[in-house]
Formats: structure tokens, sequence, C-alpha cells
């Protein structure tokens, strides 16, 4: 009886005592003060020890893009933080920044814990952005079985001027959606029911917010327009894995529906230089490349512009007819649309082929690929696959521009 | 050689933990993928196990051992069962204060370590060198000098291990071997080359 009585005291003394103590030290060496985080020298804002500096801005209202939701591999939240106060770059950091980046003291906000007053840094246009502005639906169409087009009013007293290549964030609200109640054009059913789309459901109980590209034309001023790919679940897993919050959310809006904004942000542009341009797109990467070869070509340049774009077959190719329409009004403009797997329907007379493959033999031919500036937006495989041809061909890095959606 | 010296080399190199007893594995084939995080892992281990085993020796002693209530006149009681839950909160404790210290006075080290520090709490070449100074009867001078050796043994093993896998980047593997295959490859070659310092130990 001794033996466990004293045995039980023993470590119930040791444990509590060492927490105790522990707190007590914790206390003494790391006291939770009130932080000041100062936001471009105009703003103060108020921190606890420990907060993340992204919490802290976007508690602020100081919308600070961050697509992957804070893990640290987007890089999209960058920002020039000085001062004590926001330690040393963490392991994930150094993947993403380079080292001319840490010189100048950007950080990753999502990284940065803080422990002490700091000053930020932050583009000016972020913080006149302030956060979302609720617009309005004006109209939404699919455009391939996966993609839709989702055209929106901005507010008037929003500023409308963007520099193409920009992204906007969409905030989502909670919903639940079931996809069975989707309207999908007869042309894309069939593909829906093949591929078990129509069984999908989702449910979000919180705001989620994403980034996606502008594909507006200098035609739609004073409206985003928008190509939102759905992110579904990978093939024969329809049932379990729910598909993508945010993509399904914007698949069920409707023209009049409100949708929060927040943006423009971007470092996605195009080169004030005299080179010839290539633009490699697929999938919803047409969306910064729309943006940017309309707003070249509005500008009147006289730079060389050609567009690969690639799809699966002629079902999955958008903006064709406008492409074709630009290259005819224009000599300087050249589109290329190649298509991988054909459908025997489509009867298709263009590139056939990967994309990388097309711009290999197109390119392979000019007389000096190496001169050219290439923009490239799309899926992951793709952007590496056309990163691989433009080695081959004898590119520096220094010419290629990519966006990959923070894959 | 002093006997305290003698002690320091051989929890070095006879019984050297990841390489001759095969402890803290894990943690040894985890982070030697850079000599850096190597090092400040070797520094952390030896940084721990020199304050954890002479804390636990004197727990042990004054509290666990089976006369150490002899004095209050309950000579038959025996506490020492409670050994392994009462060490491994030691252990936790000191993890956890050691994280405080650097957090505090060392930020750069403490953001290098991230969380490499909180997992040590639980490693069983920590919990081990404790265990080992019970079952050898170490004085506290001796469990400081054992706690010490072993560490510095482990970050003498997993800086090696480090060193060779970043040379290795020049190596042409075969795929199956790249990464953890050669990783446990090299450690056990490295364990035969060991293994030489107990046939010395042995033949003295
Ligand atoms: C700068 C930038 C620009 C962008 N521009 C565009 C654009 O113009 N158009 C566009 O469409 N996108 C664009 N994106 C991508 C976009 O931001 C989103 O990442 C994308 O729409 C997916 O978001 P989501 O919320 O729909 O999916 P999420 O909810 O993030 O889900 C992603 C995927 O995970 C799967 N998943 C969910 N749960 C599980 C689970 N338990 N197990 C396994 N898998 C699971 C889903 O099925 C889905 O496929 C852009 C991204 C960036 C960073
Ligand atoms: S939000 Fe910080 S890297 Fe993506």
């Amino acid at each position: 009886m001794m033996e466990v009585l004293l045995g039980s005291a023993v470590i119930v003394v040791l444990v509590v005592g060492m927490s105790a103590g522990l707190l007590l030290l914790r206390r003494r060496l790391l006291p939770d003060t009130g932080l000041d985080v100062s936001v471009n020298d105009a703003v103060h804002l108020a921190a606890r020890r420990g907060a993340t500096l992204l919490g802290v801005l976007h508690d602020a209202g100081i919308g600070i893009p961050a697509a992957c939701g804070g893990s640290g591999t987007c890089g999209l939240c960058r920002v020039t933080v000085t001062g004590a106060g926001a330690g040393t770059p963490q392991a994930t950091e150094r993947g993403v920044l380079s080292a001319s980046d840490r010189r100048a003291h950007v950080r990753l906000a999502c990284q940065t814990r803080l422990r002490g007053d700091c000053a930020v840094r932050v583009p000016d246009d972020i913080l006149s952005a302030g956060g979302g502005v609720v617009c309005t639906v004006a109209s939404t169409r699919m455009l391939a079985p996966l993609i839709r087009e989702i055209v929106v009013d901005l507010p008037q007293e929003h500023p409308t001027e963007f520099r193409a290549g920009d992204f906007m964030q969409v905030t989502a609200p909670p919903y639940r959606l079931d996809f069975r109640s989707l309207d999908v054009p007869t042309a894309f059913a069939d593909a829906w029911e093949i591929s078990g789309w129509r069984e999908m459901r989702v449910a979000s109980d919180a705001e989620v917010t994403r980034a996606y590209s502008l594909a507006s034309r200098p035609e739609d001023a004073g409206r985003a327009v928008f190509n939102i790919r759905l992110a579904v679940p990978p093939a024969g897993r329809e049932d379990t894995v729910p598909p993508g919050i945010v993509s399904s959310w914007l698949f069920s809006l409707k023209a009049g529906d409100a949708i929060t904004l927040s943006g423009p942000f971007g470092d996605f542009h195009v080169q004030p230089t005299g080179r010839d341009m290539v633009f490699v797109g697929g999938g919803v990467g047409m969306a910064p490349l729309r943006a940017m070869i309309h707003q070249e070509l509005g500008h009147g340049t006289q730079r060389h512009i050609r567009y690969f774009y690639g799809a699966r077959s002629a079902a999955d190719l958008f903006y064709s007819d406008e492409f074709t329409a630009l290259s005819t009004r224009h000599d300087n403009f050249g589109w290329t649309p190649a298509l991988s797997e054909p459908a025997p329907g489509d009867r298709w007379h263009g590139a056939t082929g990967f994309v990388h493959e097309v711009l290999w033999a197109e390119m392979s031919r000019h007389p000096a690929p190496e001169e050219c500036e290439y923009y490239l937006c799309g899926p992951p495989v793709m952007i590496s696959a056309v990163l691989a041809t433009l080695e081959r061909l004898g590119v520096e890095p220094l010419f290629i521009f990519y966006d990959d959606f923070g894959a | 050689m002093t006997g305290l010296g003698a002690l320091f080399l051989s929890a070095a190199f006879v019984d050297n933990m990841p390489l001759t007893l095969f402890l803290g594995l894990c943690t040894f084939l985890a982070l030697s993928r850079s000599p850096e995080a190597a090092l400040g892992l070797g520094v952390a281990m030896t940084g721990v196990l020199g304050v954890t085993v002479p804390l636990n020796h004197l727990v042990y002693t004054y509290l666990l051992a089976p006369d150490a209530w002899a004095w209050a006149g309950l000579p038959e009681i025996d506490l020492s069962y409670l050994s392994l839950i009462a060490f491994i909160g030691v252990i936790a404790a000191s993890v956890q204060l050691l994280e405080m210290l650097l957090d505090r006075f060392l930020p750069a080290i403490h953001a290098a370590f991230g969380v490499f520090l909180p997992l040590l709490t639980v490693q069983c070449a920590i919990l081990a060198g404790s265990l080992f100074m019970v079952e050898r009867s170490y004085t506290l001078a001796q469990s400081a000098v054992f706690g010490l050796g072993s560490g510095a043994g482990f970050a003498l093993a997993v800086a090696m291990l480090g060193s060779i896998r970043t040379r290795l980047a020049y190596a042409d593997l075969p795929a199956g071997l790249r990464g953890l295959g050669i990783a446990f490859v090299l450690t056990g070659l490295m364990s035969l080359g060991f293994a030489a310092f107990a046939q010395m130990a042995a033949a003295e």
C-alpha cells in the first residue's frame, strides 16, 4: 500500500513540478506580450507573439494573396519584413525564395512567426485593395467539359486597371452542392455521365479563398473574365473524394449571383522588350495568356507573337475562333492549336501531338529560337515538358516566364 | 588514461549509439541528408544526452532506486519500475527547456532545428542513455561523461553519414537505391568500421 501511494506521489509531484517549472520559465523567457507590426509605415497592427504574419495581415483585411493556404509552397505571400521580430527564414522558405530575395529581407508571410516588433512592406495596391469586394456575376457558360467561363461585373468605384497576367482572389462562402442539380449543356452531358461527375457532392463549412487568373480582353473593361477548371477528383474516386471546393462553387454560379473578389495581384507579366514572343498554354492556362495576347495586340505592338495551345480533342479547345480571327487581322500573330488525341468526329486538320512536340517541330525551324521570349501557363506536366523542350532549343531560363498556378 | 576519459571514448566509439547499438536510427537516417542538418542534430543530441543522463541519475538515485527511501524508514520500498515513465518525463521537460532557451537566446539555431528538437523527446537513443546509466550503475560524474560521450559519438556518426550522402549527389546510383536505400547500405558499412573499435577494446 505504502509503495503504491509513494510511487503515485513521486510520479505526480515529478510531472506536475516539471510542468509548473516549465510554465513559469516560459513566462519569464518568452513573455506573451502584444507586438506592433507596422505596415508600409502607415498602418500599425497589434499582434500576439507566435502568430503568423499572414494571419495578422489577413485579420486586418490586408489581402496578401495566399493560394496555397499558408503551406509555404506557392510563394505568393512574399512581403518585405525588417526588424528583429521576424526571426530568421525557416527551412520551408529557402526552397521558394532566392538568395537575393533573402538578402533583400523578403519573407513568406505565412511562414513568418512573429517574435517581436517588425515593419512590413506590402505593395501599395494590396493595401488599397482592402478586403474583398462584392461583385455580381454577369454571365457564365461552359467552354469545355470541365472549363467554365465566368464574367463578373466589377463595381464602378473599384479600380479596373489590371496588368495582363494578373489574377484575382475569389472567396467562396460555406455551401453545399449536389452536382445532379447542375446544368450541363447537352454537348458535354455524355462526358459528364460517363465520368461519373454527376454523382459528385461537395460541402464546405468555412470561407475558402483561391486565386484565378484574369482572361479579360481590353473590350471587357469594367468586367473580370475567368476560365475556371473544375478540380475533379482522381478518375475512379468520384464517389469517395470530393471535387475542389472553390472551383465547384464557381461552377454553381448563375448570372446575378454575388461573388467576392480581391486583387488584382500578380508578377507574371509581358516584359517590355522588343523580342518576339512565344506563348504556350494548356487547359485553363489559357486565361492569363489570352489577356496578354489581347492586350499586346490591342496596343498595336510590332513584336511577333505566336501562340501554341494544347488540348486533348476538339471538345477541349475553346476561344479557337477568336484566335483564328485575330491571326487573320494581325500579320504579326500566329495561332497553333495542337490536339493530342483528336476524336474521329473532330475532322481535325491542324497540328497533332502534345504541345511541346508541336512547339519543337515549329521552333526548331525558327532562325533563332533562343532570341524569343517564352510565356507558359498550364498544367505542371505540360510546363515541365515545355521547359525540357526549350532547353533542347537552347533557350536561356532568363527568357522563360511561367505561371504553374502554384503547383 | 583516466577512468572518465576512457568512459567518454568508449561511449563515443565502442558503444556508438547508431552504428554499434543501432539506436536512434530513424532520426539518424532522416536528418543525414545534408551536413548542416546532420551537425545540428548531432549538437542537439549531445546537449540533450549530456543534460538528461545526469538529471535522470539524480531522479533515479534519490527517488526511485531500491534504497532511496531508507532514510525515511522505508528500506523495503523499490520504485525502480517507475524509472521508464519518470525518465521520459524528465527528457520531455529538458527538451522543452532547451527549446525555450534556444528560442530566447539563439533564435537562428532554433529556426534551423525547426521540428527536429521536439522529435528528440521520443528518440530511443536518448532514453537508452538513461537506461544504460541505471544498468551500469554509473555515478553522477560518470553519467554526465557517458551522456556527453554517447552524444558526441552520435554527432560524429551522423555528420560522417551526412557528408558521405552529399558526395553521393555525384554518384550514378541505380534508381532503386537512391535516397534511403543507399543510406541503409552506408550505415551498414560504417557500422562494420565501428566494429573495429570494439575489437580494439576487447584486445586491451
Ligand atoms: C496564380 C494562380 C492563378 C490561378 N488561375 C487559375 C485559373 O485561371 N483557372 C483555374 O481553374 N484555376 C486557377 N488556379 C488554381 C486555383 O487557384 C485552385 O487551386 C483550383 O481551382 C483548385 O481549387 P479548389 O478549391 O477548387 O480545389 P481544392 O478544394 O483545393 O481541391 C484540390 C483537389 O484536391 C482534391 N481533393 C479534395 N479532397 C481530397 C482528399 N481527401 N483526397 C484526395 N484528393 C482530394 C479535389 O478533388 C481537387 O481535385 C490558379 C492558381 C494560382 C496560384
Ligand atoms: S501562402 Fe505562403 S507560400 Fe503560399
